[in-house]
């Protein structure tokens, strides 16, 4: 109908903007909340949230790497991860395509769809536990006791490698593999760039340095981004009117945000983000509830 | 098969070129070509 067409699309360009001004108040990781918002405020169909959303993060990613400068030893880690970044973003659409395809198998069957369920869920633990590391982080750094940074640097198999930003150590190629194929399936299966889950890695897990960190992370973010458009355009997950109300709406939405939030302090913004985190595992855990207790109910 | 290549190709061809397009158009706004590492950059946006 078109009246529900025009609604649908004003409540996505009212998505898009949120997010994005969200984004640019946070500087990163804005892209977290569009999935849970497009299929639990909208009712769009989870692989179509996350087809959608995946594709429309290939525009700011794209902007992201033309406007930084970057040398070709920057490159190194992007090219490292490849690898393990192609197959698990494939392997992420995969799952998903499939479980949506038993939905189609089982669709005179009433209960909550494998879909939906799996995705809320991985969202709801990433979210949980994002958000309060985010706060004990930021607790620590406004008490000025920050907390150790490279955990698992140096650890792992051979061969190894070194990387800008790291100073002398020398990090696994393996483990970094590891890590690549990691962020990959997630962004696959849930429709995010991966940044969300690369800077407190890079930084926390490898002990990367803060500006090493951004521009190799936003050099993978373009390559999970397309590669994630390829996998959900080749199943018909990606709507492309969704893609452009998200991509518009969200830029001037972040450019306001970006506006607002000239004056806020990295760690303020580190913890208002880790509300937000938790703000939105709440939502998604109050989605699952009734998922799960409807089909119970039934 | 070719509807579905061309689909592919058409969902990667329209956010890069909003990408473009969103990034030239901040350079014309701040009147340089470029950014340093040192400032907050604008499109890092849903990301």
């Amino acid at each position: 109908m078109p009246g529900m067409l025009d609604v649908e699309s004003l409540m996505i360009v009212v998505v898009g903007g949120a997010v994005g001004f969200l984004s640019g108040v946070f500087g990163f990781g804005g892209g977290f909340l569009i999935v849970p918002v497009l299929n639990i405020g909208l009712g769009l169909p989870m692989p179509i949230a996350v087809g959608s959303a995946a594709c429309q993060v290939l525009g700011p990613a794209t902007a992201a790497v033309l406007a930084r400068r970057r040398s070709w030893h920057e490159l190194r880690l992007p090219f490292i991860v490849f690898g393990g970044l192609t197959l698990g973003v494939f392997l992420g659409a995969g799952v998903l395509h499939e479980l949506s395809h038993e939905e189609s198998a089982t669709r005179n069957l009433s209960g909550p769809q494998p879909a939906d369920v799996l995705v809320l869920s991985v969202y709801f633990v990433m979210l949980l536990t994002l958000g309060a590391f985010a706060l004990w982080e930021s607790t620590r750094a406004l008490q000025q006791r920050p907390i150790r940074m490279g955990w698992i640097a140096g650890r792992g198999f051979p061969p190894t490698t070194q990387l800008p930003g790291l100073g002398e150590s020398r990090v696994s190629v393996p483990v970094l593999s590891w890590f690549g194929f990691g962020v990959g399936f997630l962004s696959g299966l849930l429709g995010m760039s991966g940044g969300l889950l690369l800077l407190p890695g890079l930084i926390y897990l490898f002990g990367m340095r803060w500006r090493a960190a951004v521009t190799a992370s936003m050099m993978i973010v373009w390559l999970v981004a397309l590669q994630s458009t390829i996998a959900h355009a080749w199943h018909d997950h990606i709507r492309l009117p969704i893609v452009i109300g998200l991509l518009v709406s969200g830029t001037f939405g972040a450019r306001l945000g970006v506006f607002v939030s000239r004056d806020v302090a990295p760690a303020r913004g580190r913890r208002s983000f880790g509300w937000l985190a938790l703000a939105t595992a709440a939502m998604i855990s109050v989605r699952l509830v009734s998922l799960l207790t409807q089909h119970d109910a039934q | 098969m070719r509807d579905k290549v061309l689909f592919t190709l058409l969902c990667i061809a329209l956010p890069v070129f909003w990408g473009v397009i969103v990034n030239w158009l901040f350079n014309m706004w701040r009147g340089q070509p470029d950014t340093s590492d040192d400032e907050r950059v604008f499109p890092d946006y849903q990301i």
